[in-house]
């Protein structure tokens, strides 16, 4: 097996695509890549929240309708107010037009951020399966996406970021095809706000969602974050395929009761 | 199904409290323990009844076979519960001991899967567990969890992950 591998920039963070191919289908490889870029900048051109020219963007000032946006805009709006719904408010992408909400730089009337880079990785992948790979991973600023296997191994093993020691991790999970999202506050700084007051979430550095969809695990992971170690936390045990890990300000781990069938260490 | 849950409850709890426990060297505790959150995180209390008292469940979990491990105060185990069929699937637990009394109890296989775990919570706090935050050093592929905005480190850190899982 070979390997094909690209690092790039996109939404303010990094994206690695890896891809494991037989000899000879490299250039199958490196074509069903090329799709997965040009989709992800097709994505920022539809979603970003630091241009005021994106589709996102125009809604959020009253310039464009949503049901003349296009369907990718209005899927990501549906899945969202789906979040909104099942997680109580916990996840709500119009807080930030709420007026009790103090401004700061990046806050806008409309942010489906904590669910649109999981979505995106998640139709990248279905467009590299399509194209014939299946063994590979994308990896977007530590929200990752598993299919197949590594060379010689039973799956991918996954570390999750210690969120104060920058060479460790806290936990190693073995998966085949997987998504796993974390939210937290560590990297960027006090970053998940509480929808429901406007005030930074307290009581958890981070939560990783381990499930069949990335899109979902990120925005139960934001939704966690916000909700706090013991609403959050006995939240995620209630959505059905999907386990989280949590690590909270006074380090310890939450797990909820199925997250050890992934985990090897 | 939702008759059900409590009978798998009961089973549960039965397979926490005795079950048969099988006692397996081969696994190891965890270098940090599962223990059973307390207090404000989860509002059902631990079980503290020692497994040596516990009386029988009525969740028809079979006749104790197994000698209730001993051992010194304080040591920390997991062991295994055996597998056991009802009428919904077959349930099975992990539970984690610091000397005889259960602090964790880990479901290892369910009837219903997460659906369980959904219901659970209508009707008592879920099985969330605690452990201590461990520092790893691990052979892995991927570097879930860490947002970079340097693209030379992320190929940096990646192709050192390709070395150490080589």
């Amino acid at each position: 097996m070979q390997s094909v591998r690209r690092v790039f920039e996109q939404w303010g963070t990094v994206i690695s695509v890896d891809l494991r191919h037989s000899d000879g289908d490299r250039s199958i490889a490196e074509h069903a890549i090329d799709a997965c870029v040009a989709w992800f900048a097709r994505v920022d051109d539809l979603f970003s929240t630091w241009r005021p020219d994106t589709e996102i963007m125009r809604i959020a000032c009253g310039e464009l309708a949503v049901e003349d946006s296009r369907p990718e805009v209005r899927t990501v709006l549906e899945l969202c107010e789906q979040m909104r719904l099942e997680s109580d408010g916990a996840f709500d992408i119009s807080f930030g037009a709420r007026a009790k909400v103090a401004p700061r730089p990046g806050l806008v009337p409309l942010d489906p951020s904590g669910l649109v880079k999981g979505w995106a990785v998640a139709r990248g992948g279905d467009l590299l399966r399509e194209a014939g790979a299946s063994n590979f991973f994308v990896n977007a600023g530590g929200d990752v996406l598993t299919r197949g296997r590594a060379d010689g191994a039973d799956g991918w093993r996954v570390g999750i970021q210690h969120p104060w020691v920058r060479d460790r991790v806290a936990a190693v999970l073995m998966v085949t095809d997987a998504a796993i999202a974390t939210s937290g506050r560590y990297e960027r700084g006090d970053h998940v706000l509480d929808p429901r007051t406007g005030l930074p979430a307290t009581g958890l550095a981070s939560v990783t969602v381990v499930g069949p969809d990335l899109a979902i695990a990120d925005a139960y992971a934001t939704a966690a974050v916000a909700l706090g170690p013991g609403v959050g936390m006995r939240w995620l045990t209630t959505r059905v395929g999907y386990e989280g890990m949590a690590i909270t300000d006074d380090r310890t781990v939450l797990l909820t009761p199925g997250f050890d069938r992934y985990r090897v260490s | 199904m939702r008759r059900a849950v409590p009978a798998v409850i009961a089973t549960l709890i039965g397979l926490g409290a005795l079950a048969t426990f099988k006692s397996s060297p081969g696994v190891s505790a965890r270098s940090s323990s599962a223990l059973r959150i307390k207090g404000g995180v989860a509002a059902a209390a631990p079980p503290r009844r020692p497994a040596t008292t516990a009386p029988p469940a009525s969740g028809g979990t079979g006749p104790v076979t197994g000698t209730t491990p001993t051992t010194r105060a304080g040591a920390v185990r997991t062991i295994d519960g055996d597998p056991f069929d009802n009428p919904y699937g077959t349930v099975q637990v992990r539970v984690t001991l610091h000397g005889t009394q259960i602090t964790g109890v880990t479901p290892l296989q369910m009837p219903v899967d997460r659906q369980y775990s959904a219901e659970l919570s209508q009707q008592a706090a879920p099985l969330l567990l605690q452990e201590v935050l461990q520092a790893q050093s691990a052979q892995i592929n991927i570097l879930g969890g860490a947002s970079y905005t340097s693209q030379s480190y992320a190929q940096s850190l990646q192709s050192a992950l390709d070395k150490a899982g080589h």
